[in-house]
């Protein structure tokens, strides 16, 4: 007897456990590249601020991605009334739904063709569109339109299976491009309360934290890094908060511990919906789990992923934490650090993001096992922004490189000896490939090579750290912070 | 006055020793004395003499001519013999004037003897020395002539009181009454048996010479004109020398074997050359291998044994006095294993496209580790399955679709860790019957194949045993008689993978718990009631468990589920009766199943994520056969299906996007409900009877046309879980043109219902109906000899209402909220192709065939309407098996396969979801890149070492010898923009040793 029950998760798990176990006997392959090294564009997170909006309210839009040297990034944002799929790259299918929508819809809302753009720039806003009940009925009545639908339309996977009263969902979409017809495609759900329940909240991460992971090593290392506690230092006092600006000093060949600094004052209670086949619609309040995923341009993180999860009786001070190794070759040639330590700029306070609401606090009891836990309630995000005359938003990504004033040594991939990694770096034949040349073509046949023969993120002194924390009710927060090796250790 | 003189006369009619045909007989009248009686006449006649006067004889009346009185029929017949006494008047001149028969014998023997008197002539008697007239008291006498006797006589043995077959009978006449004693010898028939014919009568001396028994003499009488009937016991010799001759490494008894006993030359033992001397003896064994020399003398004999296809051996036995002699040879066969073509009932072909392989074969294929079901994989229409799995997949059908049945009854799961070795232990099968298509209509509830594994008997001439153990697992089994009419068997199998796994294993993944490993066992129970029915229990299970813990650092999950660790157990327990019915008087046979069992399945991977099951099973089949005459036939039968699960199972929370969305294609994976899935101690019922009816006639039955054989049938299903009737019409046709070719055809309705867990309404969708398929097919075989055939088949199928994963969803008219369909039946798919075997059976020491499928098979998108290719198509797929017995106790075997790649869905480019944090990939077209060709050789080679009783096996089975890179599939990195191929097996050998007796 078989029951339709694997799916991804089992699939997933099935995975590691048959990888670990066949791979030690046969042997495998090459691992690829981890996931969490970035060393050429990409877009690593999309937050809406607030994660979910009420009638009146905005949600402002933002992206984490990878600083690309001398490379302007053209942001465009969108937003789709109806569900999205990744087959034609989460364009909205509004065509598809345009009949059905407007069909007698007195109480359906209005969608003039030009309300899907949401500007350009690194961020956006999206305003709630219409009236709770417009968005409601809207909701309904695609759930309904989308169950008549024969499988043979391209939409009828398409149905969201949400509770209309509650909430709806719509599709933010973002496409970054970086000029040569290079792009990357990005898809966020917003949520739309149409009901009186409380809506989520972003995580709060207020930082990234770096200590060294042996101790024994701080004496030899503080004349270099000052921001090293001495070796009796008690084990909270190590941490160091990473400078939001500016590039703190690292040696290669140590390891590090690094750590998310987390408003745990946003680590909310929930009722999640009871699953399907329960007696009853909620599930008793639990403590919402999160996710930590950690990203760096380079060096070796011990564990990328964390899970934090009351259920499972973990700690927020243990999945919030990982560990980053420096290798020493990392160091070579990268300046020797100067007798006067690097000064730290300071911590900049921005402004509450528009469409920001307090939420009531979130009991959380006591902070997880001790950690300590700081309070800074600073919009997270900490890039700088220009705004432009039109309202719309763009990073000046090519600020980064000029932080410090240190003149930076082209990457080693820099074949064209033009201090400039390019795409024509990466390949002998100057030709760069995107899947959107041909659709049809499967790019990983291409020998088995990387895609993307992009620029890397930064010259090879200065290392990228990102810290993001999940929901699992769509919010996200993080942090970005850089490192500059200044030598090896001895 | 008559003088009488008193003289008795005596004529005895003598024996005519020339031995006539009964009827004729013949008096003589011998010289003899008889009394003269004179009668006086009175008066003066001269002669006579006065009143009163003694007169004087003279002279007597002297015989001078005589005529013979025959024998009358009627005294023939009534076998009267005797003495008629007359009285004769000679007158003067010496002829006989008057006769009378003074006491006769009747049946006309009295007027006979009369007749013949009258015709005497004596001289005349002289009274006082004148001629005179007498009385004469004359006596004829009458005997019947001798005719021959018969003797019908009978050799048995004293003891036993069966005929002796060719024993030498000899007679002897021991009497004086030939001059040359007559004898004869006769030689017994098969039923000990002899006859003498024409014996002439008489005392003879009777001798019987039996080999192997005691000389036996008599005498008896044969009387002239009777058949003695006589029946003569020889006792045994006793018993000098015996023996036992068996095969080498089997202990099977040879049976035919012959044994010739010569003297030996000086008491030294010969060589095992031909002799040239003929033996004293020369014997054969008889059923049970046994031979028996009797009356053989004391002294130094060279025994040789010989056989075909068994090496000859000499030996050298004494034989004392008084005492017996006894020898136990094991003759070695000159090729093991031979393959060779067994004497067995032919089935007759009444499918369409059945296939069967026999257990010789199964065990030699390499690559199939002696699995019955992977033996299958290498017939034509069965795709290649990737990663030598185990599944069939048979003519553009999902696994799924092709069931398997242990005698009739389904097997509720074939491989351990769905996938790995099978749970049946192949040394209880005799062969494995597969159906790629249009089965008969006892076979049902599936849209693909047919898989029926056949199970042999047990054992039950003598214990047996055998035990094997490779990389793997280690199987032990044992069978043998309880009495005349029981034989038992029992085989249990357990993996040790678990032993050594943990210490191969990198553990800073994760620490095996329980690494995996597996059991399974059969035991089964024959009991031949009567000649005409036979019962047998059987019960058989398996169980697969596996725990695997991930370390505190590594536990995979995302926000909806984390787990700490996978574990896995599947199991079934079965119990199965079996009734035979095959009457003598009747036309008619009968076999009955009923089994029941209990499937476990145990599934976690995390608190909101796990699933176990209990299902009880129950099956009640019956096939009934009827013969009508020789051109109708009816075959009928019920198959009931009947079960209930009970289940727990919980899933955890997802986004809409979380399943991986590709769309419609989904990879496969249903769509769940986005607040996961609870079933708490749920149950769903099980009732699935069936009833099916053929004809199988054969309308040109006596003509010159015979061999034609049209079989329709009707298979009705229910199925309960759907409350739907399944009508399944099927018809097929088979016409031996003539002992070399046929050709054959059908065409068919199949239906399958969902799998349980599709319609459960917590997982599925209840109001799935059942899938549907047509087969078409035509072929032709080719048979120029026994082992070798030649087949080419066409086939054509279409799919239909088949059951998929989906993306669409419904509203709950109760509640009014939307929930996934997660099952529709829109799935539509075809296939066709051609399909050649060219098959050399077991025979000459070689087995081994050609497979080669040319095929097509293509599934519907519900969403463009567009046939694209079916995930397992193989456009060309070809099988090369073969296995040769080498002297010297070695096998060897190799299989080659060249098949086309698999389509797959080539991935253009991927998308970011932040939802999720990962990227999504996006695909494009379904199934639109083929694979790279797969080629790989396998080969195993088996060493056996023989000796008495027993016999060691090694083995070393290799797959992929030559470490050919085939690619099964593809990863890929976080962003898809990266991919590596996922390879098949590397080379692989396998070590194995077992041991039989």
């Amino acid at each position: 007897m078989t029951i339709g029950l694997p799916s991804r998760w089992l699939t997933w798990i099935g995975i590691v456990t048959m990888t670990g176990g066949l791979c030690g006997i046969m042997g495998c392959n090459e691992p690829f590249e981890p996931g969490w090294r970035v060393q050429s564009y990409r877009m690593l997170a999309l937050r809406s601020e607030p994660a979910a909006i009420q009638p009146g309210e905005a949600a402002r839009l933002s992206v984490l991605d990878s600083p690309t040297p001398n490379r302007e990034v053209d942001y465009q944002w969108e937003w789709c009334p109806v569900p999205t799929s990744a087959r034609n790259e989460y364009q909205c299918p509004l065509d598809q739904f345009r009949d059905q929508l407007d069909d007698g819809g007195n109480d359906a809302p209005p969608i003039p063709d030009d309300l899907l753009s949401l500007g350009s720039g690194p961020t956006a806003r999206l305003p709630y569109p219409g009236s709770r009940d417009q968005v409601e009925q809207l909701c309904t009545r695609l759930q309904k339109t989308l169950a008549d639908v024969s499988s043979s339309s391209p939409i009828s996977d398409l149905a969201p299976e949400t509770d209309c009263s509650r909430q709806y969902e719509v599709s933010v979409r973002l496409v970054a491009r970086l000029g040569d017809g290079d792009k990357r495609v990005a898809r966020k759900t917003v949520v739309l309360g149409t009901g009186s329940d409380e809506l989520n909240a972003n995580p709060g991460h207020d930082g990234i934290e770096i200590r060294l992971a042996d101790r024994s090593k701080a004496d030899r290392v503080r004349d270099r890094l000052d921001w090293v506690a001495p070796e009796g230092a008690d084990d909270e006092n190590r941490w160091f908060p990473i400078a939001r600006t500016g590039q703190t000093p690292v040696l290669a060949g140590l390891r590090y511990q690094v750590r998310a600094d987390v408003d745990s004052r946003t680590l909310e209670t929930w009722r999640p919906p009871a699953p399907a086949g329960s007696e009853r619609e909620r599930l008793d309040p639990e403590t919402e789990t999160w996710v930590f995923e950690w990203y760096t341009s380079d060096g070796r993180l011990t564990r990328s992923e964390q899970i934090f999860s009351r259920q499972d009786v973990s700690t927020i001070g243990k999945a919030a934490r990982t560990a980053l190794e420096i290798p020493t070759t990392f160091g070579t040639g990268c300046p020797a650090a100067t007798t006067e330590p690097t000064a730290l700029e300071p911590v900049e306070q921005d402004a509450s993001p528009i469409g920001e609401t307090a939420s009531d606090a979130v009991d959380a009891g006591a902070p997880p096992d001790g950690d300590a836990v700081t309070s800074d309630t600073s919009d997270p995000s900490d890039v700088a922004e220009e705004t432009s005359p039109d309202g719309s938003t763009s990073r000046d990504t090519s600020r980064d490189t000029q932080v410090g004033g240190d003149t930076e040594r082209a990457n080693p991939r820099d074949v064209g000896s033009d201090d400039v990694s390019s795409p024509v770096d990466a390949t002998a034949d100057g030709e760069t490939s995107s899947p959107e040349a041909d659709p049809g073509r499967d790019v990983s046949e291409r020998s088995d090579t990387s895609r993307e023969p992009g620029a890397t993120v930064e010259p090879s002194c200065r290392l990228y750290l990102w810290s993001l924390i999940r929901d699992e009710r769509l919010g996200v927060d993080w942090a970005e912070r850089r490192l500059r090796v200044i030598g090896r250790v001895d | 006055m008559t003088t009488s003189l008193r003289h008795d006369i005596e004529c005895r009619v003598m024996r005519d020793h020339s031995f006539r045909h009964a009827g004729l007989v013949f008096a003589l009248v011998l010289a003899c004395l008889w009394p003269v009686s004179v009668s006086a006449q009175g008066g003066t006649r001269a002669g006579e003499a006065a009143e009163g006067d003694e007169r004087q004889i003279t002279k007597k009346p002297t015989l001078v001519g005589r005529a013979e009185a025959e024998y009358t029929e009627a005294a023939l017949e009534a076998e009267i013999e005797g003495t008629v006494r007359l009285k004769l008047t000679i007158d003067a001149e010496g002829d006989v004037a008057d006769v009378e028969v003074v006491e006769g014998l009747g049946h006309g023997l009295d007027e006979a003897a009369a007749e013949a008197a009258r015709q005497f002539q004596f001289e005349p008697a002289h009274i006082d020395g004148e001629p005179a007239q007498v009385v004469l008291p004359f006596s004829m006498q009458f005997e019947l002539p001798q005719r021959p006797a018969t003797l019908d006589g009978r050799i048995i043995d004293g003891s036993s009181r069966e005929g002796l077959a060719g024993a030498s009978v000899q007679i002897e006449y021991v009497g004086d009454q030939y001059g040359t004693p007559p004898s004869a010898t006769a030689t017994t028939d098969d039923e000990g048996r002899f006859v003498f014919r024409e014996v002439p009568p008489g005392r003879y001396a009777l001798t019987v010479d039996v080999e192997g028994h005691q000389p036996f003499e008599q005498t008896l009488d044969l009387p002239s004109g009777e058949t003695v009937e006589a029946t003569y016991g020889v006792e045994k010799a006793p018993v000098r020398l015996s023996g036992r001759i068996r095969e080498a490494g089997t202990r099977k008894p040879l049976a035919g074997v012959r044994v010739a006993v010569r003297e030996a030359d000086g008491g030294q033992p010969s060589s095992d050359d031909e002799p040239a001397s003929e033996p004293l003896r020369e014997i054969y064994t008889n059923e049970k291998g046994i031979f028996r020399v009797r009356g053989i003398e004391p002294g130094t004999y060279q025994l040789r044994f010989e056989a075909r296809d068994y090496d000859p051996q000499t030996t050298q036995v004494t034989i004392s006095e008084g005492s017996r002699a006894e020898v136990e040879p094991f003759l070695r066969s000159t090729y093991l294993n031979a393959y060779t073509v067994e004497t067995r009932v032919e089935r007759e072909e009444k499918s369409v496209n059945r296939r069967t392989v026999e257990l010789e074969e199964m065990r030699r294929i390499p690559g199939t580790g002696g699995d019955a079901t992977r033996a299958i994989q290498n017939m034509p229409g069965v795709a290649r399955a990737p990663f030598g799995a185990g599944q069939v997949i048979v003519r553009g059908s999902t696994p799924q679709s092709t069931r398997t049945f242990l005698q009739g009854d389904e097997i509720p799961l074939v491989y351990h860790f769905f996938g790995g070795p099978s749970v049946i232990n192949s040394e209880m099968l005799s062969s494995v019957d597969f159906y790629p298509g249009n089965f008969r209509a006892r076979y049902g509830r599936a849209l693909g194949g047919i898989v029926d594994l056949q199970t042999r008997d047990p054992k039950s001439d003598r214990l047996h045993g055998f035990t094997e153990i490779d990389v793997i697992d280690a199987t032990a089994q044992i069978e043998g008689p309880i009495s005349e009419d029981v034989s038992f068997a029992l085989s249990a199998r357990r993996s040790y993978i678990d032993a050594f796994l943990p210490a191969v294993v990198p553990d800073d993944a994760f620490q095996l718990t329980v690494a995996p490993r597996y059991y399974d066992y059969q035991g089964w129970l024959n009991w031949e009631v009567t000649p005409e029915h036979e019962l047998e229990f059987f019960g058989y299970g398996s169980n697969d468990r596996a725990e695997v813990l991930f370390n505190d650092d590594n536990t995979p999950g995302n926000a909806q589920v984390q787990s700490s660790g996978v574990g896995l157990q599947n199991g079934y327990h079965r119990g199965q009766v079996r009734w035979e019915w095959r009457p003598d008087d009747l036309s008619l046979e009968n076999d009955l199943m009923a089994s029941f069992g209990v499937n476990r399945v145990e599934f976690e991977a995390a608190r909101n994520l796990f699933f176990d099951l209990d299902f009880l099973q129950g099956q009640i089949r019956d096939d009934l056969r009827y013969q009508f005459s020789e051109a109708f036939e009816l075959v009928s039968g019920l198959d009931i299906q009947l079960g209930n699960s009970q289940f727990n199972a919980r899933v955890p929370r997802s986004s809409f996007n979380d399943a991986g969305d590709p769309g419609s294609s989904r990879g496969g994976q249903p769509r769940f409900s986005e607040r996961g899935l609870l079933a708490d101690d749920q149950s769903s019922p099980l009732v699935r009877p069936a009833v099916y009816s053929e004809l199988e006639i054969r309308p040109l039955e006596k003509t010159d046309l015979d061999g034609l054989e049209l079989v329709p049938g009707v298979r009705l299903d229910y199925y309960g879980d759907l409350r739907e009737w399944a009508p399944s019409p099927r018809f097929s046709t088979r016409w031996a043109l003539s002992d070399l070719v046929a050709i054959k055809g059908g065409v068919g309705l199949f239906t399958q219902p969902p799998n349980p867990g599709q319609t459960v309404p917590a997982f599925g969708n209840p109001d799935l109906t059942f899938q549907k398929a047509m087969h078409y097919s035509a072929g032709a075989e080719i048979t120029p000899l026994d082992y070798l055939e030649f087949d080419a088949t066409l086939f054509y199928r279409d799919l239909f209402d088949l059951v998929r994963a989906t993306d669409e969803v419904r509203v709950d008219e109760s509640s009014g909220e939307v929930e996934p369909l997660v099952y529709n039946n829109a799935g539509e798919g075809r296939a066709y192709g051609l399909e050649l075997l060219v098959r050399h059976r077991p025979a000459n020491r070689f087995f081994g065939w050609m497979a080669y499928t040319l095929s097509r098979s293509e599934r519907r998108d519900p969403a463009t309407g567009e046939w694209n290719l079916f995930e397992f198509d193989q456009t060309h797929n070809l099988t090369l098996v073969a296995g040769y017995n080498l002297p010297w106790d070695l096998d060897v075997s190799a299989r080659f396969r060249l098949v086309s790649g698999n389509p797959r869905t080539p991935v253009t480019g991927s998308v970011y979801d932040a939802d999720t944090g990962e990227y999504q990939p996006i695909y494009g077209e379904p199934n639109s890149v083929r694979g790279d060709l797969f080629h790989q050789l396998d080969i195993r080679v088996d060493k056996t070492f023989v000796f008495d009783r027993w016999r060691l096996g090694l083995f070393l089975d290799v797959i992929n010898v030559y470490n050919a890179t085939n690619r099964e599939g593809t990863r890929y990195n976080y962003d898809y923009s990266q991919s590596q191929p996922v390879r098949s097996l590397p080379i692989l050998p396998t070590l194995g040793i077992n041991a039989r007796f």
